[in-house]
């Protein structure tokens, strides 16, 4: 090499040394310890709740998932994605699909009787089934993402999801091979897949009481919403993650240091698809309300939920990961409000929750707080506060400036 | 077009080069944009661990040349050999990890981050799963980078509150962290005050220590008269002269291109 590094030898024992201390939580900031805090408070909240009201609030753990599965590639890449349901549609209908129509039959045909552990497996095999459809689903994105600018591909990802709710409904009866018995049409499949713990007889652990059916859906949740916090924290903290927040920002400077813009586009599609789907997946057999239909995946209007998550990430903080768990607990809370008092209204409330958030808090929650954070503790330490922190323009802010100037660069805007 | 056998004005304006004429060698390099022709048939051939002048009035088509070298263009016609190999049109980024690395003339820092971040990132490795950045070791290089450069006291800024010699700095800075052996610089010295010219020298010159090949851009010698070993000048696309600079200032038609306009 030309240049001579400072750091010549064992760069790679000395990264993971770095990565262990990390781990083991020493000189955490302020914020982690909070965020680990709150992680903390919701494994608890099985302590507090009535069932009814657990069941709701599990729901709200894949609203957490849904968002962070939108947030890896439009929150941190840039590119608006305004279809994600059909990620989570994938995943939803791939696990239960993989299940009920591949693995039981063939099991079956082979007589094999399945007790728990078995149950168990075949579960698990098809959320692993389900989130390969979804990240198939990915690259369907992603490729053309590659070609496209901003406007375009946002409008593939609108369209995407419906077409995909027309094959459900061209499939209703049966797609070969792929899905034997049919996708069910709009009511969705009416067989539904088995839960890990439930109530009735399909499940591979049968409970007899209500509590203990909603308390275990509950944790079996939250392990999935662990699952998918260590995997997408782990790559946008790394070096990709930079990567991907540069490709928000520009693709050529990207592509000018030796990095490969369209292999982490990708990536990044793919990354957020299998997130989306497993969410949607491990919902089919594990959350409230499991039912792999329509109005539970893409939500009752065919968009609602492709809206929703967007809201829920951009209230919290687009690019954050984080942010959409404080997001999805704001969103909740609102729509638990509004379905309160004005159920007829919704879901506009929420959307216009949304274009709040984006004028008057137009970073999310999360880094506004950790903003006025920074500069509390800098007060108390005695410093001025224009060190701590220079005014950075928000991801939320960046993305749709950009997107505004390609969409006047189709329609040949003046103002150039 | 290589196959065509050599006419009297071809062979007199050009000769051909073959891979192994230099570290990085253009032969026949064309680059059309419609019918304007911004590269005509450019070969120059460039030796390890030189400084290269490459010069010409502005349009003349250096920042092309730039571009079809470093894949930021595939060029219309011609090879380009890197290294002993054929890397004719490869994308940019499979260029830079070839070892070959470039700034642009109109900056394009990363607005979100501060300096240092926008040099950490030319330091990330090409893959999707790293441990890197996560032990804090690439932004200790990054720093140290950015103190090689004269960055040291505003790298924690962001890059629209550096002035224009820090701009170009970052650029520069971003180049040396991807680890090139052969870096391009595109006009470093416009818009730089003396002393400005002269830091910048020093560094460039010092990385040629370290064993790097430079070429430089410029519209004029001014500034490289102290940094090149040789002058290379182009105008509307093609070689006028080459030589050392004391060659090239005497030479009869380089002070035509630039009779009326600036001093060469
Ligand atoms: N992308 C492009 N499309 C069309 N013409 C271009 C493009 N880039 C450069 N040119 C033209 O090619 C010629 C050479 O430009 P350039 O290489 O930028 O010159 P220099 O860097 O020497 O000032 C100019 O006439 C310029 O207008
Ligand atoms: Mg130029």
């Amino acid at each position: 090499m030309a240049t001579e590094t400072p750091l010549e030898g064992d760069v790679g024992r000395r990264r993971k040394q770095a990565v262990k201390e990390k781990l083991l939580l020493r000189d955490l900031a302020l914020r982690h310890r909070l965020g680990i805090l709150g992680v903390g408070l919701l494994a608890l909240l099985p302590l507090l709740a009535q069932p009814r009201e657990l069941n709701q609030f599990t729901y709200v753990l894949y609203l957490m998932m849904f968002a962070i599965s939108w947030d890896v590639v439009s929150g941190y890449t840039g590119q608006l994605s305004f279809g994600h349901a059909f990620f989570f549609a994938l995943g939803g209908y791939g696990t239960s699909v993989t299940v009920n129509q591949h693995l039981v039959p063939l099991l079956d045909g082979l007589g094999v009787t399945l007790g728990p552990v078995g149950t168990t497996v075949v579960i698990l095999a098809g959320i692993v089934g389900g989130t390969l459809v979804a990240a198939l689903g990915g690259v369907l994105i992603g490729v053309p993402a590659l070609r496209l600018e901003g406007p375009y591909l946002s409008l593939v990802t609108l369209i995407a999801p419906l077409l995909l709710y027309q094959s459900f409904i061209i499939f209703g009866e049966e797609l070969p091979v792929l899905a034997p018995n049919g996708l069910g049409g709009t009511s969705g499949l009416l067989n539904e897949p088995p839960s890990f713990v439930g109530i009735g007889t399909n499940a591979a652990v049968t409970v007899d009481q209500l509590w203990v059916d909603a308390v275990a859906r509950y944790y079996i949740s939250f392990l999935a919403l662990l699952i998918v916090l260590a995997v997408t924290y782990g790559v946008t903290r790394s070096a990709a993650g930079s990567v991907f927040t540069a490709i928000r920002e520009d693709e050529d400077a990207v592509q000018s240091v030796g990095l490969n813009p369209a292999k982490f586009k990708i990536f990044a599609f793919v990354l957020s698809a299998a997130v989306g789907g497993f969410a949607a997946a491990v919902w089919m057999h594990a959350g409230p309300n499991a039912y792999p239909n329509t109005e539970n995946l893409f939500g009752p209007g065919r968009i609602d939920l492709s809206i929703n998550v967007i809201v829920v990430a951009v209230i919290g903080g687009m690019g954050t990961i984080v942010g959409s768990l404080v997001g999805a607990l704001f969103f909740a809370f609102a729509d638990s409000v509004i379905g309160a008092f004005v159920p007829e209204l919704k879901p506009l409330p929420t959307f216009l929750l949304g274009m709040v958030a984006l004028t008057f808090l137009p970073r999310g929650v999360v880094p506004e707080a950790t903003r006025f954070g920074r500069r509390l503790l800098a007060w108390r330490r005695g410093e001025v506060d224009s060190l701590v922190e220079r005014d950075r323009t928000s991801a939320a802010k960046r993305t749709v400036d950009r997107y505004r100037e390609e969409i006047e660069e189709i329609i040949g805007g003046e103002g150039r | 077009m290589s196959a065509e056998p050599e006419t009297g004005a071809r062979a007199d304006r050009e000769r051909s080069y073959g891979p192994d004429d230099g570290i990085l060698v253009a032969d026949d390099l064309r680059k059309e944009f419609g019918g304007l022709v911004a590269v005509d048939d450019l070969s120059f051939a460039v030796q390890e661990q030189e400084i290269l002048g490459f010069i010409g009035p502005n349009g003349a088509g250096k920042s092309t040349t730039f571009n079809c070298v470093t894949g930021t263009y595939p060029p219309t016609d011609g090879t380009v050999y890197f290294k002993g190999e054929d890397v004719t049109g490869i994308p940019a980024h499979d260029m830079v990890k070839e070892g070959m690395s470039r700034t642009f003339q109109e900056f394009a820092p990363l607005e979100d981050r501060p300096v240092v971040k926008n040099v950490e990132l030319a330091l990330a490795p090409d893959e999707l799963f790293t441990l890197s950045g996560m032990g804090g070791e690439t932004e200790q290089l990054a720093r140290e980078i950015c103190r090689r450069v004269g960055l040291g006291e505003v790298m924690d800024q962001t890059p629209s509150e550096l002035p224009h010699a820090g701009m170009l700095k970052l650029e520069l800075g971003r180049a040396i962290a991807t680890q090139p052996d052969v870096m391009l610089v595109d006009e470093p010295f416009a818009g730089l005050s003396a002393d400005e010219v002269q830091e910048l020298t020093e560094v460039m010159e010092s990385l040629r220590q370290h064993g790097m090949t430079l070429i430089v851009v410029d519209h004029n010698m001014r500034g490289l008269l102290n940094l090149i070993d040789r002058a290379f000048v182009i105008q509307f696309g093609s070689k006028i002269a080459e030589g050392t600079p004391e060659e090239i200032t005497d030479d009869p038609e380089v002070q035509e291109a630039y009779l009326g306009g600036e001093e060469i």
